[in-house]
């Protein structure tokens, strides 16, 4: 690879690039309003063919030829004969199956402990798109971004097609006749064989009575489940305080002040999704109900619940155990109970100040409070089951009579297994859904004792290439299964689609090896019809209905609140002084020099989604970074150490040493490398995906999730693949950028227009010499509406959206050279310093201006707008001047580099395939184009495209109300993002209709604002002014509005 | 059968025939039945699942009479089967039994003389043919047409066109040789290209070239891909004018998609079996072409059974959009109304079906500016206030597909 050379190369080039490196020298320590001067960082500008673009030439010779050879290659693909096309018809329709029209199924996404309830959108027999499932009375609709993406797994082109067997070094292919024939010879000739089963959280009630039917068998068996980033120390501790090895729902929604300590909980901590939807409905404000919630967070790094919350305080990870226990100390005085003491003060003045005055504000919203930790450590968790306990919020804000399963794993019993197996006392082990040999440094080596491993997993990943068999089980959306995911709330998996491979479920496996003779499905019917729908009268319908809703709520479930402990006595007691204790203990004796932060990224997760190439691509919410590993470093600090970002650092703990590079982010407190876990696999199957250090290495399973370390800078440097180099939401003469609004609550509730009042101005100034055509009330004209307020940044959209609208994936090279195809991005702007900066995300698509730049400009016309207020784009007319795209104020528009999913009629020369090696195909494979959706046109190289509103779905909505003979009623037709957003941000109607939730946003909200309005583009993306819960003082960075238009 | 298992079927037929006609000379017109009246009513009331000669869903009705050894109990049986099943005749049994016990309908309706009528039609059938299935006249092709291959005409235009140039060098040759011989004064050749009148005449020829090659160029660009009047050959000779015409079987019997969403969709073989599990010879092609559903389908039309065994059938394609058209059947047939026919041609008298229109978008277009929308009678369209406004001023007197957006990229486009 020479790339890199190429690139130095092209820095050279262009000394400017070099310029902004001495900026930031002289700018160290920079002072509030100077933001991120982010160095205008230089393309690469570097062909395929691994030239400079500039020492390109191309002579008039070889110009004439090659437009000679063009003209005939284009004349001879014309005037080849039409090819013929067959239409087969099914032989025997099934009966629910209309070609043409899709079919929806309710199913759960699962993986581990994972969990969502979803619709299946089948074409044709195949899914093709998730949405959340309304049915669901914890999630109400809402849907995690992996369960969105997971519909790209199903067509991998690195799934197992069937069962294999290792015999020596090599896997070979195995009938699952002679592999059972195998495996059950060796388990019948030993029944008494000491076995083990490893998955990570079960969710399935029934899988565990199919486990539990295999330990009939062969008794001799123990079942371990772990999770990648567990949460052992929070269930232990609440095993301890109240009984429960589970977490209680946390009813954000009720809650008026929330605390958190490095708790990601709208990112990857606990139940995700739930705490999204609860957190947002107290974020939504109006001027007649103003109220909100108020958030603080105590953090390291900059989490996805950091960069919402209202006050947010970077601290060190060892500080942020500080600050939780001189909370419980401030609110202990507060309730007259005994204090831990003795605990040194925090580094920060500021932080002090705060604790104060979240201890303040807590105590007021006592039964309407929650205070969280993210950190996996029993002592903490005790310290604050404590305040909690204080607080009263058991029963009111946090619920143990729907707690929740979604984290199950034992370390203990993990750790007695791999102990029993380096003492070579485990002869069969199955591996189910689980990838240990990744996750959990040193299991490799106690894996080569055990006689006989089998694995399920469905590539062959690091534990799969390692196992004896390798058996896969079927992909989630081609399987039967259950989930109980919070107390009595059910919900059932259902295959959508007939295996595509030579697959078996896990389950059946594990039956048919006890002997059983039960179908898998039977067996799930059967346990269903004993145990969950035992109260039921018509078992039969109860089944049916819970098939078709997707969910089932039980009054009282038959589950034991001892999951997945093997036969483990309820741990004893533990004060709060004896774990206060510990934690100071431990903060005093913290090795190293700085906190080295082990996170879950909400998007790759503990590894298992590190192979999507639709996640990869998804730019992360805060660093922009795509396709890449990095530690998040303070900006200053990096500076300071003399580094610049993308350099490589070497970080070493006790346990191990990974080399990644750094990527300088606001808000990382300083003297903190936080770094995601899901990163440094080498067995994803794809080169491009196999990139970083394996952050397990560091510290895995343990009690905390960071841990003092030591670093030091290596030699080499990566250039990131961002999709956002303008961070800071004042412009270098420190005006504030016009395009994102905010204001404090205080303010919004004396003055709902608070923080937009420079709208009335550019309103004012606004005048047209043409007549509305757009606002003669005639049909439709559509609008949609983004409450900055409820936008958390999670990316769930950008996934629906790229699912929906057939959106290539284009790789790491293509990213760096700015040509990602995404139609929506979600923009990140910071204000303040940084050190402490404030963040806003801000989703920005096509606007579809009624007076469009990009529209006057195209020479062919071939976008325009339509009569019902889109700004339409006609592929097969656009020639591709890209003069549009350089038009549009709001860059929002993607040209087609490529012909990235093999689109057109010259196939394999112009296919790119951005996943796998030379002559590979990935994305363009017959496989993984299943995934595409027929109502939307795969764009072909050399074309412009852009949101389009989703107007398939507008014409299918239309359609559907014509066919019935009544008019479109308001919320009929919502787009891909709208559906996919957890959080209710975002709104899609008819402008015309004066009792649309959408026109009521744009027309007769106080905050309502569009971006860029001075332009007098009319767009019809609407956004609301983000209201930030502060006290006036705090909020440090809004600037007073002085009435002229300049100041706008 | 008459004789199970001792002959069969082909070879019993004579000897049916023969006792037939010693009925039929034995007893001369027992009584006055009224033919005409008993095929109606077989018509009406059997044939949906008796055929003649062959087993349909109940058994072949040629010589019924023959095979019941008392009339009376033919009489009870037709009257009502199930009733006479309780009786417990062997022979009723064992056709009950044959025929996967599938009831015959009581008929309450039917007189004795009703029955009479029916069974004295069956009893004038003539004896099957004992040769063999009956072979469709004709050529299978359709009429053959005496035209004259254009290539012929253009080699003999070719031929003609060099010969004249060849007569004309020679006769130039003989007239040089002719003045050289008598020394006449041989003209100093003028070029052909210098002569008057030569250059107008270039010019001219080159722009009506340039004109209508270019005219040429345009039409044969923009036809690129279209396929008006494609014909292919099908697998199976289906033909829409037998069914559709003269059938009159509704088109939407077998394109069930195209009232409910994008496909009209190509009918499954089991639609097919809803008839075709009766009808087994066609008028045309007798039992080659239905074998052909059979075979696709799975099915043995001598016992009657599905064996499991499928095969898809590969039609090709006629109507062919390009991928980035939408184009939605219900939107047009099911809210718009339009007829089959507009887009498709007279398709129920095709005998193969071919593509009618060119599906450009030029004729895409033309007829959304000329189609009227469903503006009354449909609900949703109560949203254009503005165009029900100026309907009801009169400034208007229909809306067309264009005017609510019919010609934007978008609809047909994403």
């Amino acid at each position: 690879m020479d790339r890199q050379n190429d690139s130095n190369r092209a820095q050279t080039a262009s000394p400017e690039a070099m310029e902004p490196m001495s900026i930031q020298g002289a700018e160290a320590g920079a002072s509030v309003h100077r933001m991120p001067a982010t160095a205008p960082k230089s393309l690469p500008l570097v062909d395929d063919l691994g030239q400079d673009a500039e020492g390109l030439s191309a002579p008039r010779r070889d110009f004439l030829k090659m437009m000679g050879f063009s003209v005939t290659a284009a004349t001879l693909a014309a005037s080849c004969e039409m090819p013929v096309r067959k239409a087969i018809p099914y032989v025997i329709k099934p009966e629910e199956v209309t070609p043409g029209i899709a079919t929806w199924y309710a199913s759960t996404f699962m993986n581990g402990g994972d969990w969502c309830p979803i619709l299946v959108k089948t074409r044709e027999g195949r899914p093709i798109k998730i949405e959340g499932n309304p049915n669901s009375p914890l999630t109400q609709g809402g849907v995690d971004v992996k369960a969105l993406a997971s519909v790209l797994d199903l067509y991998n082109t690195k799934r197992l097609t069937g069962p294999k067997r290792k015999s020596n070094v090599q896997h070979t292919a195995v009938s699952w006749a002679d592999a059972d024939t195998a495996i059950k010879g060796k388990l019948e000739a030993n029944p008494q064989a000491r076995m083990a089963i490893l998955t990570n959280t079960v969710l399935s009630p029934s899988t565990k009575a199919a486990v539990a039917r295999f330990k009939e068998a062969y008794p001799n068996t123990v079942h371990v489940a772990y999770d990648p980033v567990s949460m052992d120390g929070v269930l232990e501790a609440n095993a301890a305080d109240f009984g429960h090895r589970a977490m209680p729902a946390y009813r954000f929604e009720k809650a008026d002040v929330v605390v958190g300590f490095g708790c990601d909980y709208l990112g990857s901590w606990g139940a995700s999704t739930q705490n999204q939807k609860g957190w947002a409905e107290r974020r939504k404000v109006s001027a007649r109900q103003p109220d909100m919630s108020r958030t603080y967070q105590f953090e390291s790094w900059m989490s996805r619940t950091g960069s919402n919350a209202d006050y947010r305080i970077p601290l060190t990870e060892s500080q942020v155990v500080l600050s939780l226990m001189q909370l419980h100390d401030r609110i202990a005085a507060k309730a007259g109970a005994p204090a831990i003491g003795g605990l040194p003060a925090l580094d920060h003045a500021t932080a002090t100040a705060r604790l104060d005055k979240a201890a303040a504000d807590l105590w007021k919203a006592r039964g309407r409070s929650i205070v969280c930790s993210g950190l996996n450590s029993s002592d903490a968790q005790h310290v604050v089951n404590r305040i909690n306990t204080l607080l009263g919020n058991y029963g009111k804000t946090l619920q143990w009579d729907r707690r929740s399963f979604l984290r199950q794993g034992n370390e203990k019993a993990f750790r007695q297994l791999t102990a029993n197996m380096q003492a070579g006392s485990v002869d069969v082990l199955i591996v189910a859904g689980a990838n240990p040999v990744y996750d959990r440094p040193g299991f490799a080596q106690a894996l080569e004792k055990v006689g006989t491993s089998i694995s399920t997993a469905g590539t062959l990943d690091e534990t799969a290439s390692l196992c004896s068999f390798v058996l896969p089980d079927h992909h989630n959306l081609e399987s039967w299964n259950d989930a109980e995911a919070a107390k009595g709330e059910f919900s059932l998996v259902q295959p959508t689609i007939r295996p595509l491979f030579d697959s078996r479920a896990f389950q059946q496996s594990l039956l048919d090896w006890a002997g059983d003779g039960r179908s898998w499905y039977d067996f799930l019917t059967q346990y269903w019809n004993a145990n969950v729908l035992a109260s039921e009268l018509n078992r039969k319908d109860a089944w049916n209905r819970a098939l078709q809703t997707g969910v089932y709520s039980a009054g009282s479930s038959p589950m034991a609140d001892n999951l997945s402990g093997e036969d483990e006595a309820a741990p004893a007691a533990v004060s709060v002084a004896t774990a206060a204790g510990r934690l100071k203990q431990a903060y005093a004796n913290r090795p190293g020099n700085v906190d080295i932060v082990v996170y879950e990224d909400p998007l790759i997760g503990g590894g298992s989604y590190t192979a999507n190439p639709w996640l990869q691509e998804t730019p992360d919410p805060i660093t922009k970074i795509t396709w890449d590993h990095f530690a998040m470093v303070n900006p200053n600090w990096l500076r300071e150490q003399g580094l610049t970002d993308g350099q490589h650092v070497q970080l070493k703990t006790e346990r191990g040493t990974i080399t990644v590079p750094v990527a300088s982010t606001p808000g990382t407190a300083r003297g903190v490398f936080a770094v995601a876990v899901g990163y440094g696999r080498t067995h994803t199957g794809f080169e491009g995906t196999n990139v970083g250090g394996n952050a397990y290495l560091l510290q895995s399973g343990e009690r905390n999730n960071w841990v003092g370390g030591e670093w030091a800078a290596v030699t080499g440097s990566t250039d990131f693949a961002k999709t956002q180099d303008y961070d800071s939401l004042f412009d270098d003469s420190k005006k504030k950028r016009p395009h994102v609004k905010e204001t404090t609550q205080a303010a919004y509730a004396k003055d709902p227009m608070a923080g937009n009042h420079d709208r009335e101005v550019v309103l004012a100034h606004l005048r047209s010499f043409y007549p509305d055509r757009y606002r003669n009330k005639n049909g439709f004209h559509w609008g949609l509406s983004i409450d900055l307020n409820s936008c958390i940044g999670c990316a769930a959209c950008h996934v629906a959206c790229q699912s929906e609208n057939n959106i290539p994936v284009v790789g790491k090279h293509e990213m760096e050279r700015k040509h990602e195809m995404h139609w929506m991005r979600i923009d990140r702007y910071y204000a303040g310093s940084e050190d402490d900066p404030e963040v806003v995300f801000q989703p920005m698509m096509c606007q579809h201006c009624d007076q469009a730049p990009c529209e006057n400009v195209c020479p062919v016309a071939a976008t325009n707008h339509s009569s019902e207020g889109i700004n339409q784009m006609a592929y097969n007319r656009c020639i591709g001047t890209r003069y549009c795209a350089n038009n549009c104020p709001y860059k929002v528009r993607r040209f087609n580099w490529y012909d990235y999913l093999g689109a057109d009629s010259f196939g394999d020369y112009n296919d790119k395939d951005p996943l796998t090696a030379e002559g590979e195909k990935g994305m363009t494979s017959a496989l993984t184009r299943m995934v595409l959706n027929p109502d939307v046109t795969v764009r072909s190289r050399g074309v412009m495209e852009k949101c389009s509103f989703c107007v398939q779905r507008i014409q299918e909505g239309k359609l559907e109300a014509k066919m019935e003979g009544r008019k479109l009623a308001d919320g009929d037709i919502k787009t891909a993002c709208q559906t996919a957003c957890v959080t209710g941000a975002i709104t899609f109607g008819n402008l015309f209709d004066n009792d649309s939730k959408a026109y009521k946003e744009f027309e007769e909200d106080a905050r309502a604002f569009r971006v860029l309005e001075e332009f007098h583009t009319l767009p019809t993306v609407n956004y609301l002014t983000k209201v930030r819960n502060k006290d006036a003082a705090d909020h440090l960075h809004e600037v007073p509005f002085e009435g002229t238009l300049d100041q706008a | 059968m008459v004789v199970p298992g001792l002959l069969t079927r082909r070879s019993i037929l004579p000897h049916l025939f023969a006792l037939l006609l010693g009925f039929a000379l034995s007893m001369p017109s027992l009584q006055a039945a009224d033919v005409a009246n008993g095929k109606n009513l077989y018509e009406a009331n059997c044939a949906r699942c008796h055929q003649p000669y062959r087993r349909g869903t109940g058994p072949a009705l040629y010589g019924v009479t023959q095979r019941w050894s008392d009339t009376a109990n033919l009489y009870a049986w037709i009257s009502n089967s199930t009733a006479y099943l309780k009786t417990g005749d062997p022979y009723a049994v064992g056709l009950w039994e044959e025929y996967q016990k599938s009831v015959m309908p009581a008929f309450p309706q039917f007189s004795d003389s009703d029955i009479g009528d029916i069974i004295a039609y069956i009893d004038g059938w003539e004896a099957p043919a004992t040769d063999g299935p009956a072979v469709a006249g004709g050529g299978a092709g359709g009429p053959s047409e005496p035209a004259i291959d254009p290539t012929i005409l253009i080699v003999i235009a070719v031929v003609l066109v060099f010969m004249a140039f060849l007569l004309s060098r020679v006769s130039g040759f003989l007239r040089h040789r002719v003045a050289e011989k008598y020394n006449e004064a041989i003209p100093e050749p003028v070029p052909f290209l210098d002569r008057p009148g030569m250059k107008p005449l270039i010019g001219l020829a080159a722009l009506i070239l340039v004109g209508f090659g270019g005219f040429k160029l345009y039409d044969g660009a923009t036809a690129l891909g279209r396929q008006e009047s494609y014909m292919p050959d099908q697998p199976i000779k289906f033909s829409h004018a037998l069914h559709a015409g003269t059938n009159k079987i509704d088109c939407r019997y077998c394109h069930t998609g195209a009232m409910k969403g994008k496909s009209a969709v190509i009918p499954s073989m089991n639609v097919c079996m809803n008839c075709h599990y009766d009808v087994q010879e066609g008028s045309q092609y007798g039992t080659t072409e239905i074998a052909k559903i059979y075979k696709a389908v799975g099915f043995d039309p001598e016992k009657l059974q599905y064996t499991g065994e499928q095969e898809p059938v590969e039609w090709v394609r006629i109507h062919n959009l390009p991928d980035h058209v939408y184009f939605n059947h219900a939107q047009h047939a099911n809210v718009g109304e339009i007829e089959c026919q507009t887009c498709h041609g007279p398709v129920e008298e095709m005998e193969v079906l071919y593509q009618q229109e060119n599906l450009g978008m030029g004729w895409c277009v033309n007829c959304h500016r000329r189609t009227e929308v469903q503006f009354a009678s449909n609900a949703f369209y109560e949203d254009y206030e503005q165009l029900h406004q100026e309907l009801a001023n009169g400034d208007i007197d229909a809306v067309h597909v264009a005017d609510i957006g019919g010609e934007e990229c978008q609809r047909c486009h994403y």
